[in-house]
């Protein structure tokens, strides 16, 4: 391997890890929120229902804005880990009632927040700036 | 790349004046490949770093500060609007068996949007009325729940207010045989199975020209005690235009069912029983019914378990039932007073009917008293409402096609000397029935298809305070 090639398996080893970490917290949290909401209530969702859609409308939103972010440099791993903690320890901790599917939902939307206020604060210079990727 | 695109770019600027915004776009992009190139060979910089290219104008940047102002400002707005919406979806979530429609309307009014709902749910009203003329959807006709076990446990109020399981049953005279329960109700294409019974209260006269087969006549509801029905439910049209109507209307005698309120989870506690049926009450359990407008809203207040919730204002149309499980329909410091043992007591608007006649503000309902639906509360929507007879049977009518007077009309016709709306809207009317299977697992069954909640509401937690009729004890 080249010297010139080593900063880009670097960038893509950090993305591959904030990646993985932002899907593998995330997961937990749906995967924690479909147990609890298994226990017979009125207006019950199916735990497989609520897991495809936090699936689909948190751990997977979540991982493709990581992915972006990390390859504009417009955020860190720390970040990442924060929030994806944040976020996966929320969900497993609401209580059980009915519409579930909106909380994969309500945590989608406030990470997408807390990462924008991230980049922002990196943007500004507030958070050092570490080489993380290219800046197309 | 580079190299190949300056000459290109040089072409352009010959052809075209460099201040025209449509080409100024196409130049825009291919600098912004250049400048990628750029970035690359100097390892770094960014796409600002054109001083040497020629600029259509001041435009450009003003786009790019415009596009991250807006930027910041929704970020900042929807950054302010996540407590509102940790709100919302807190209310989303809770618990019971709510619409997420319901929800959300139940939310707005909480957060000072009453106004707006009401305008709103008055042109939904005005949008989706009954439909006028017409016959009966068989489809729609009230229905009960089949009960299959031989016996039930009666509680007697006591029990009730201890909190305790019931204990023991006396053969001879409590135990009651639930086989012997008519479990569907009148048809309109069908004859009517049973009807009129010994003890059932007389046919109810149809407001409709032309009758349709079973209308209006009484089949027996729930268990029989002692070989007597405690109940009887009928059907019968809300009036003669919205014939295609089809309204529950149901007759209990306190003499063999006892009668309990339940708080919802919207009711301010402190509460002396749990927001649900309890487990150990349930096998007794013959119908549930909900108990009123959101209590902010009903213009008065409610005792539960001998504690004022809210308080209470006289004049006010209340449902009160005493510590023995006896229901009454009145007006509030005229019928009924909280030193007469009172165990709950639920205020909801003025009374509709009072000395068996239509109040005579319903014909115009300026205040809008009871409701804000459509011109003077003419709207034909679903509504529930309760009376009581002379004989101090309570009567439950609720269904679709009802306006203010035809729910007063249909008490009245059903016997009550005094009577009170509960609620409107599909979402809230409710009236369900239940029985218990051999193992001791009980099921509830919506009176009307059209009822939205599940039939088993109220064996768990709900939102709304409901009322409970059990099998009396002897």
């Amino acid at each position: 391997m080249s010297d010139d090639m080593r900063p880009v398996d670097i960038e893509t080893y950090r993305r591959r890890r904030a990646l993985f970490v932002a899907a593998s917290l995330s997961s937990l949290g749906v995967l924690a929120l479909s147990v609890r909401e298994s226990v017979a209530h009125p207006g019950r969702t199916s735990s497989l229902a609520l897991l495809a859609i936090g699936i689909l409308v948190y751990v997977a939103p979540f991982a493709f804005i990581v992915d972006r972010a990390m390859r504009r440099g417009t955020t860190r791993m720390a970040a990442v880990a924060v929030v994806g903690a944040g976020g996966g320890l929320f969900m497993a901790t609401r209580s059980v009632g009915s519409f579930s599917q909106v909380w994969p939902v309500f945590t989608m939307i406030v990470t997408v927040v807390a990462l924008q206020v991230i980049s922002q604060f990196i943007r500004a210079g507030l958070i050092p700036a570490v080489a993380t990727g290219d800046r197309r | 790349m580079s190299a190949m695109i300056d000459p290109l770019l040089e072409r352009q600027r010959k052809r075209v004046p460099r201040a025209r915004s449509s080409n100024a776009n196409h130049q825009t992009d291919l600098r912004g490949s250049d400048s990628v190139a750029t970035q690359r060979s100097d390892g770094g910089g960014n796409g600002d770093d054109l001083a040497d290219e020629p600029r259509s104008g001041s435009r450009q940047p003003w786009r790019r500060r415009y596009r991250r102002a807006i930027g910041r400002a929704i970020l900042v707005v929807t950054v302010l609007l996540i407590p509102a919406m940790y709100s919302y979806a807190i209310a989303l979530t809770g618990p019971g068996s709510d619409s997420a429609q319901a929800r959300s309307v139940e939310w707005a009014r909480d957060h000072h949007l009453g106004p707006v709902i009401d305008r709103f749910e008055k042109w939904y009203y005005a949008k989706h009325q009954a439909a006028v003329g017409g016959t009966p959807n068989p489809n729609g006709l009230p229905a009960v729940a089949v009960a299959v076990t031989p016996a039930v446990t009666p509680v007697t109020p006591a029990a009730q207010t201890a909190g305790t399981a019931p204990t023991g049953t006396n053969p001879s005279s409590a135990t009651v045989p639930i086989g012997a329960t008519t479990a569907v109700q009148p048809t309109v294409a069908v004859s009517v199975p049973e009807s009129n019974s010994a003890g059932a209260p007389a046919p109810l006269t149809t407001p409709a020209a032309v009758p349709v087969p079973g209308e209006g006549k009484w089949s027996p509801l729930g268990p029989l005690v002692n070989g007597h029905a405690g109940a009887y439910v009928s059907a019968i049209r809300p009036d003669n235009v919205y014939t295609s109507s089809m309204d529950a209307v149901v007759n209990f005698n306190p003499k063999y069912f006892s009668f309990r309120a339940y708080p919802g989870t919207k009711i301010p506690k402190p509460w002396d029983r749990p927001d649900y049926v309890e487990p150990a009450q349930q096998s007794a359990l013959v119908a549930a019914f909900s108990g009123g407008f959101r209590l902010k809203d009903s213009g008065g207040g409610m005792i539960l378990g001998g504690a004022e919730i809210q308080q209470m204002r006289n004049g006010i149309a209340t449902m009160s039932i005493d510590k023995n499980g006896v229901p009454n329909v009145g007006m509030w410091g005229r019928d009924m007073s909280a030193s007469s043992g009172i165990d709950s007591a639920r205020q909801n608007l003025p009374l509709i009917v009072d000395n068996s006649v239509e109040n005579p503000d319903l014909a115009t309902d300026a205040n809008r008293k009871w409701g804000f639906t459509g011109p003077k509360n003419k709207s034909a929507v679903w509504r529930s409402g309760a009376g009581i007879t002379a004989d101090g049977h309570l009567v439950w009518v609720g269904g679709p096609g009802l306006t203010i007077d035809s729910l007063a009309q249909t008490l009245i016709r059903a016997g009550a000397i005094r009577g009170m709306q509960l609620e409107i809207n599909q979402e809230w009317v409710q009236l369900n029935t239940y029985s218990t299977n051999s193992v001791g697992q009980t099921n509830g069954k919506r009176l009307l298809p059209g009822m939205q909640h599940t039939g088993n509401r109220w064996l768990t937690e709900d939102t709304r305070d409901f009322v409970a009729a059990f099998v009396r004890s002897a």
